[in-house]
């Protein structure tokens, strides 16, 4: 245990799963809460167009699928809100085209050598200081105006016409939240990978859902419950020689239905 | 400033692409007044509050709301606005007491908690509806009652001058619209507001409100609810078959057959 504790690699992973602990746990209450899950699980896979597009220009991924999902991410919030499309219709048109996309990108890079599946899944071992110091910034920038628009947030998600009218700026909010799960998604990927990474998106606020009808306590067990997903997942996949993400999920997973299912008797 | 009437519709066209939502509108609503929009469904009743509130704007004609126009006062917080009771989410997790205090954090700067006024002004806006003994229970588990009475606390917290209210009796039975339609009438006697509502139940309505406006898609009538309602406005509003609907004692149209 100590020695694992002393390797390099794994060392990056336990802050890189501190830090996501704390914005998907904080992340996911609203987007469940305003049933966006499906948003955070199409934003994601949108990440492997920009991936096969950096691999094309020799442009690091983490740029390019920045760039697709945020682009992604406020044109469906701008679809939904201006041509009053559904978020699943303008979501499953987003998803589809940018996987296309990353598929000719990779076709047109005829000898490619970048690890597919890595991006795909997640590979720990990928992780270096730069990905930390990214995560670490888009902590210090969403803590702000999560907790200093937290109320204005919920009111909004509560009930949008009415906030509107008491001056919340909902329209603003949402695309600033949209932003940030995007960004969050992005610096997740080499963590969990860009197929599994919704689970992050979904799980800990519906956890939350399942112990408490008080707000404030969904919030506290969601990051808690990311904490706990995300460090024991990487302990478990050291020692069942595991993938990582993938671990996480299941372990996220089990706790879940385990949860629900000691709820129900 | 006091007599300026509090919503003023001249000519007022509204239209969704070829269709004609609303038609030649023309409506003048005091300050204090107490009045009804009603109509059948697709009369365009939601689309005429939607319009006092800034969310559609008129084809032609002018809107005057509160001396400005809909979209200047609409962010201002003068107006309390309750949507229909089916739009909210019954698993959605917060208190009765948080749902009211959403509407003094929409007044904080960023990132500031609320100050002793903003918990004074939500305690009285519990009490007036009757709701302070179940501040603490779970919004959506609350009856659809307790539910639109918690919705009138949030408004009240925010201090509104207009009161608009979308369908409010939709859900409820026959006792709990009675007392929420007397709560209406006392909170208006009290904090002196306009309130604007709409309702497609023209004879529970018609006892409890100082005006009526009939609406489908033109105005048919606007003025006292009682007595000068005749049943030809009645018909032409909802069509031939309104009998059926309004048999009740505040009934105009049915004096006749009351007697």
């Amino acid at each position: 245990m100590n020695d694992l504790l002393t390797m390099s690699f794994f060392q990056n992973a336990l802050i890189m799963g501190g830090i996501l602990s704390v914005l998907f746990g904080l992340l996911s209450f609203f987007v469940v809460i305003r049933r966006m899950t499906f948003l955070g699980a199409g934003i994601a896979h949108t990440a492997f167009g920009g991936v096969a597009l950096g691999v094309l220009l020799g442009v690091h991924p983490f740029l390019t699928s920045a760039v697709f999902c945020l682009v992604s991410a406020l044109l469906i919030g701008r679809l939904v809100k201006r041509e009053t499309m559904s978020y699943d219709t303008a979501i499953g048109i987003f998803f589809a085209l940018a996987m296309a996309l990353g598929a000719l990108f990779i076709a047109l890079k005829k000898a490619y050598t970048f690890d597919l599946s890595g991006y795909l899944f997640g590979n720990i071992l990928g992780l270096n200081s730069i990905d930390l110091l990214v995560g670490a910034g888009i902590l210090v920038l969403f803590i702000p105006f999560y907790f200093g628009f937290f109320q204005k947030l919920l009111f909004a998600s509560f009930d949008d016409a009415v906030a509107s009218t008491t001056g919340v700026k909902s329209d603003t909010l949402e695309s600033v939240l949209l932003m940030f799960l995007a960004l969050i998604i992005v610096v997740s990927i080499k963590m969990v990978g860009i197929i599994l990474v919704s689970a992050l998106v979904v799980l800990p606020a519906s956890f939350g859902l399942l112990i408490s009808r008080d707000y404030r306590r969904v919030v506290a067990a969601s990051v808690a419950f990311t904490f706990v997903t995300i460090t024991g997942g990487l302990f478990l996949s050291y020692f069942l020689d595991s993938p990582a993400g993938a671990t996480m999920v299941v372990v996220g997973a089990i706790i879940y239905f385990m949860t629900m299912w000691i709820r129900k008797t | 400033m006091e007599d300026l009437p509090a919503i003023v519709f001249k000519d007022v066209d509204i239209c969704y692409g070829d269709f004609v939502a609303l038609e030649r509108i023309n409506l003048t609503i005091a300050r204090g007044e107490l009045v009804s929009v009603v109509g059948p469904n697709g009369g365009g009743k939601t689309t005429l509050l939607h319009a006092v509130l800034g969310f559609v704007l008129p084809s032609s004609g002018s809107i005057q709301v509160l001396e400005g126009s809909p979209q200047e006062v609409q962010p201002s917080g003068r107006i309390g606005y309750l949507p229909q009771l089916s739009n909210y989410d019954r698993n959605f997790p917060v208190s009765a007491r948080d749902v009211v205090a959403m509407a003094r954090f929409a007044q904080r700067p960023f990132g500031t908690k609320l100050c002793e006024d903003d918990r004074v002004s939500i305690n009285e806006s519990l009490n007036v509806v009757g709701m302070l003994d179940k501040q603490h229970h779970h919004f959506g588990s609350l009856s659809g009652g307790q539910r639109q009475r918690i919705l009138i606390a949030r408004a009240l917290a925010g201090e509104p001058e207009l009161l608009i209210l979308d369908e409010p009796s939709t859900g409820l039975d026959a006792v709990a619209q009675d007392s929420f339609y007397h709560l209406l009438q006392e909170i208006r006697h009290q904090r002196d507001i306009t309130i604007l509502m709409v309702s497609h139940d023209i004879g529970t309505v018609s006892g409890f409100v100082d005006q009526i406006a009939c609406l489908n898609r033109q105005l048919h009538y606007h003025g006292r609810a009682k007595d000068c309602l005749t049943p030809e406005i009645v018909r032409r509003t909802f069509g031939p078959h309104m009998n059926v609907l309004v048999h009740d004692e505040n009934c105009t149209s049915c004096e006749h057959a009351h007697e």
